[in-house]
């Protein structure tokens, strides 16, 4: 338990240092992929339903800190990204390239989307009055051709932390 | 009950704690959440970011060693199309200076003076002759001197020794073997022929055994056979050799001329101003004439 524990802190903490690369690296206007929203739809559909929503909850609250989006905002979908994967983890073949194309591009699609009505509710003054549709439409597709290497990675990720940790796959 | 909707559970959980949150954004406790938050995920991105700093430096530093090579060839280039136009300079001035003093060859009234230039050398035949062009109107003949400017003094090059098409002349070079040319030693007054050694030398020849001719004596043309007038210079003594048995005493002479870098020449025309016994017999027999 304590192994698995630390298992899902180091996740975390690589997730959040990955991604602190691409935040520190590149500028703002350029579209880039989601990585830690990739990583939660890897993780919940193989079926960690539990800890997706844990580290999507997590290092949505990370992106909020260092983000322009209220605290909570990003913590709330990563963690329904997870949910939803979870859910439909066993409905779908996750393994197919094309499922885990449409998830990303399905998960993305809906996060923007949550994401604008959250900031509309909880934070109208720092609203986006003109949507860059270039830049939307830039992350969709970088999230749907970077997802089947971030899907391969999280399994081998997770094969890796369950031998590690000596458990079997704990389906949540 | 608890296990069969845990995931439910723990979504309503989040679900609950990210409204709570973002109800109570502006609330105290929710920012020192935040700030505590941020405090804690500080750390954890350093590992990943300081190498892409040391990394950034790194790279900068190569590309400001780049720029400041770039800029040094550009200086360096700057510099040499500087230093060109200075030698471009120079070299017009040079050739100025010359053609201004050739100017002064108008005061021979039985000479006409023609400018011309150095169209062409045989690199076999170096110390003997060159083509000289001085138009199609000039009204060069076989016999006519050529002259150039030395140190705004003018200096003896040779003699037109053949007329070629084009307005071309080959100009025989007082270093070719079967060149000679009357001068004197302007401190003594001595008189002397000169004659080619198909070198860069010249020797001034029958010199009596007595003769006080001395290395750094100046040697002028003393104007005999009207090929040349008189008081052009030839050259500069170089050595003397003494007489010996049966015959005279010579002198090595440095031509003052610099036959290797001859490009603009004066043709001096005798024949616009009444024409020279035995020019038209060719540059040898002028020589001869002269001999």
């Amino acid at each position: 338990m304590t192994r698995r524990a630390m298992f899902i802190a180091v996740t975390f903490l690589l997730g959040w240092m990955f991604q602190s690369v691409f935040l520190y690296v590149v500028p703002v206007a350029l579209p880039t992929p989601h990585w830690l929203l990739l990583a939660v739809l890897a993780i919940g559909s193989a079926g960690r339903t539990e800890a997706a929503q844990g580290l999507g909850f997590f290092w949505g609250l990370s992106l909020d800190v260092y983000g322009i989006t209220a605290f909570g905002a990003q913590g709330w979908l990563l963690a329904l990204a997870g949910f939803a994967s979870g859910s439909l983890a066993k409905k779908l073949d996750t393994e197919k390239m094309e499922t885990q194309q449409a998830l990303a591009l399905g998960g993305t699609l809906l996060y923007l989307l949550g994401a604008s009505r959250l900031i509309a509710v909880f934070q109208p003054a720092a609203g986006p009055r003109d949507v860059a549709w270039g830049l939307v439409a830039g992350e969709i597709f970088l999230n749907a051709l970077a997802a089947p290497a971030v899907f391969w990675a999280v399994r081998r990720w997770l094969a890796w932390g369950d031998r590690w940790a000596g458990t079997g796959a704990p389906h949540g | 009950m608890f296990q069969r909707h845990r995931r439910l559970v723990f979504f309503s959980l989040y679900s609950f704690a990210s409204l709570a949150l973002l109800s109570w954004s502006t609330d105290r406790f929710v920012q020192s959440l935040k700030y505590a938050f941020h405090y804690l995920l500080q750390p954890a991105g350093f590992p990943a970011v300081s190498p892409l700093d040391r990394w950034g430096r790194f790279a900068g530093r190569v590309a400001r060693l780049i720029q400041a090579d770039q800029r040094a060839l550009r200086a360096e280039s700057r510099w040499l199309a500087e230093r060109l136009d200075e030698e471009r300079l120079a070299m017009l001035e040079e050739e100025n200076r010359r053609l201004t003093a050739s100017l002064g060859l108008a005061r021979w009234p039985r000479f006409t003076p023609h400018p011309a230039r150095v169209w062409a050398r045989d690199a076999a035949d170096w110390f003997h002759s060159v083509i000289v062009r001085a138009g199609d109107r000039a009204p060069v003949s076989i016999g006519d001197a050529v002259l150039t400017i030395v140190d705004e003094r003018v200096a003896v090059v040779g003699q037109i020794s053949e007329l070629l098409p084009n307005g071309t002349a080959r100009a025989l070079l007082l270093t070719d073997p079967f060149s000679s040319l009357s001068a004197h030693v302007v401190r003594t007054g001595e008189q002397g022929i000169v004659e080619g050694r198909g070198a860069d030398r010249l020797l001034l020849n029958y010199l009596f055994s007595d003769s006080d001719v001395r290395a750094g004596d100046e040697i002028v043309t003393s104007g005999l056979g009207e090929v040349t007038p008189a008081g052009l210079l030839v050259g500069r003594v170089l050595a003397v050799q003494e007489a010996t048995r049966g015959s005279f005493k010579r002198a090595v002479l440095v031509p003052a001329a610099k036959l290797n870098n001859l490009r603009d020449v004066v043709i001096l025309s005798a024949a616009a101003a009444g024409g020279r016994p035995g020019s038209s017999d060719g540059a040898a027999a002028g020589a001869g004439a002269e001999k």
